[in-house]
């Protein structure tokens, strides 16, 4: 696994000891995984979640919400009634 | 007066009632025992500062007439995972170190309207990532009846709360095991409603299409009137379930004459601890004793379940976890000293900082089982595998009332001893992850004590929305077992 690509694709800065260990670990991993491959699975459908969805669709409307000065609230940081992030270009 | 903290759910809330002690009497019971224990088991994230002043309203109510609900006056204690209003909600994370939740989870909100009073928050794995409670940030929780030992995970502070009397009942959640397992664990019963059965919203995500919130308690009839309580339709989730039969509790004393109980040829080879396959013993007998029937049936895909397990649970994890970038809230690394180089390296930042091994070794896991080039070999072959598994249940059950099986191989283990090898780890939900492939409800009882002085349980499974069934067998048997979970410290 190139372990630098998935945690680039995973948004996630790993340190230089977790890339050396993961390596490692998702090599024998992946290994055990290996024995589904015995299993003949030709022209079965994928099983995604266990039971029926409700297919019941919402109104698509707005509902209303008092809880937006909460919400703000626990941003790391804000500025009025905006979330306020560093700049990143 | 009689220790309170040794009641049930069902003493407490009927004691209230007929004014034999006060709902803020048993408050403070449960409060001087978290003080008293939790120093050293750390089972609480956070307690509840209004506990009391609920506890005294629930008083004030009885003083007036009003009704106070089936589970008036109870405090419950609520796994981290929960969202609370107002009351901080970590998923025993550094990312979610200060998140306070504007709004409560409905299985929250269902059992406050039937009374119950949040005591606290539990400590548990983080993200629910973990079989041991030993990737929590907040620090270990330990095993009651010896603290050398882990408590089980992910779920260990809910099940320590129960087993040390810290609260009466409480809530988990179960991805893979992470109720039933340190129910076992810490000799108490712990149940895994059918997927659908009760609402994940506002449950912290961690695997979408097995998670589902169960309760631990000291008795099984506690847990039926829990989830009478939280079980039941949500707009707010669409996989919840509109199946309306919860006469859970009505249907405990049920007679189990006849009644089939499958033996799964598959739980029984391999490297199963001689007391841990005793117990499973034990239960066959009493349950022979009370009329039912045995019948083995084979569960041959059932040896694919920890690989296709960490397949699904690692590839949904990593889609649902992608929502913490340190935008609106969340941990924010400092880029003061270090501005950030471009959005990905602030995003990479807050989420390498926030998150810790486990969870981070998980979403690499499954960021690689959905990439291009591995998809199919790897998320969708193990959902076909898992199609096949849950029929492999569906025809078993054609069978057979409810399946009887070990939890786990051995009891707890000791804290540090697995954790450096996720493989050995993962293969200790050999035998609940099935359960939740399956969608299928499951429980775990208690009934006997190792010689290592530890408790050791079983496990029932039953068909989907069978809870009726599986509850009433459990408490036949509870009754008829006899195990008093007494810690004696």
């Amino acid at each position: 696994m190139d372990i630098e690509n998935v945690a680039s694709l995973a948004r996630l800065q790993l340190s230089e000891d977790e890339k050396i260990k993961f390596k490692e670990q998702m090599g024998s991993i992946l290994n055990y995984f290996e024995d589904l491959k015995d299993v003949n699975t030709e022209g079965v459908e994928a099983l995604v979640t266990p039971t029926d969805i409700n297919k019941d669709y919402r109104k698509d409307g707005s509902v209303s919400w008092d809880k937006a000065s909460d919400a703000l609230e626990i941003a790391p940081l804000k500025k009025g009634n905006l979330f306020q992030v560093p700049p990143v270009v | 007066m009689k220790d309170l903290t040794q009641l049930t759910a069902k003493e407490i809330n009927s004691g209230i009632k007929n004014k034999q002690f006060k709902a803020s009497e048993v408050m403070s019971s449960f409060l001087e025992q978290i003080d008293a224990k939790d120093k050293e088991l750390n089972a609480f994230i956070t307690l509840n500062d209004k506990a009391m002043d609920l506890a005294n309203a629930v008083d004030n109510k009885i003083a007036s007439g009003e009704d106070i609900g089936a589970l008036g006056g109870v405090p419950i204690a609520i796994k981290d995972m929960l969202c609370t209003e107002g009351l901080k909600t970590t998923a025993g994370s550094k990312m979610l170190e200060n998140f306070i939740p504007p709004y409560s989870a409905t299985v929250v909100n269902k059992l406050e309207q039937s009374g119950a009073i949040v005591i606290g928050k539990c400590n548990q794995d983080e993200f629910a990532m973990g079989s041991s409670n030993e990737t929590s940030y907040y620090g270990n929780c330990k095993n009651p009846w010896n603290t050398d030992y882990v408590p089980g995970g992910s779920s260990g502070g809910s099940a320590v709360a129960v087993a040390a009397s810290m609260a009466p009942i409480s809530i988990g959640t179960d991805t893979g095991g992470s109720i039933r397992q340190p129910a076992n664990f810490c000799g108490v019963v712990g149940v895994k409603p059918t997927y659908g059965r009760v609402s994940r919203y506002g449950i912290i995500a961690f695997a979408s299409s097995l998670d589902q919130a169960g309760p631990f308690s000291k008795t099984i009839e506690d847990s039926a009137m829990v989830l009478e309580s939280i079980c039941g339709e949500d707009p707010f989730d669409a996989t919840s379930s509109a199946n309306t039969d919860l006469s859970f509790v009505s249907s405990l004393n049920n007679d189990l004459k006849g009644l089939k109980v499958g033996l799964p040829k598959e739980y029984s080879d391999g490297e199963i601890d001689g007391e841990v396959a005793a117990a499973v013993e034990t239960a066959k007998k009493q349950l022979a004793d009370l009329g039912c029937e045995f019948v083995e049936v084979s569960l041959p895909y059932t040896k694919y379940a920890v690989p296709i397990y960490y397949i699904i649970a690692t590839s949904e994890a990593s889609s649902n976890l992608a929502r913490y970038d340190g935008v609106r809230f969340g941990h924010r690394a400092d880029f003061k000293d270090k501005p950030a180089a471009d959005l990905l390296d602030f995003y990479s930042r807050n989420r390498g900082e926030g998150f810790g091994t486990e969870v981070k070794r998980r979403i690499t896991l499954g960021t690689f089982t959905l990439s291009s080039g591995y998809y199919d070999a790897y998320y969708n072959k193990a959902c076909q595998v898992r199609r096949l598994l849950q029929q492999n249940f569906t025809d078993t059950f054609k069978q057979c009332d409810v399946l009887l099986s070990p939890v786990t191989a051995t009891p707890a283990f000791k804290i540090g001893e697995r954790i450096a090898d996720p493989i050995t780890m993962y293969k200790n939900d050999i035998f609940t992850t099935s359960t939740n492939l399956a969608g299928l409800p499951g429980l775990s009882l208690p009934v006997a004590l190792h010689s290592n002085g530890l408790p050791v349980g079983v496990q029932l499974t039953a068909g989907a929305f069978q809870e009726s069934h599986l509850l009433n067998i459990a408490h036949k048997l509870e009754q008829s077992i006899g195990f008093k979970g007494e810690i004696h410290s």
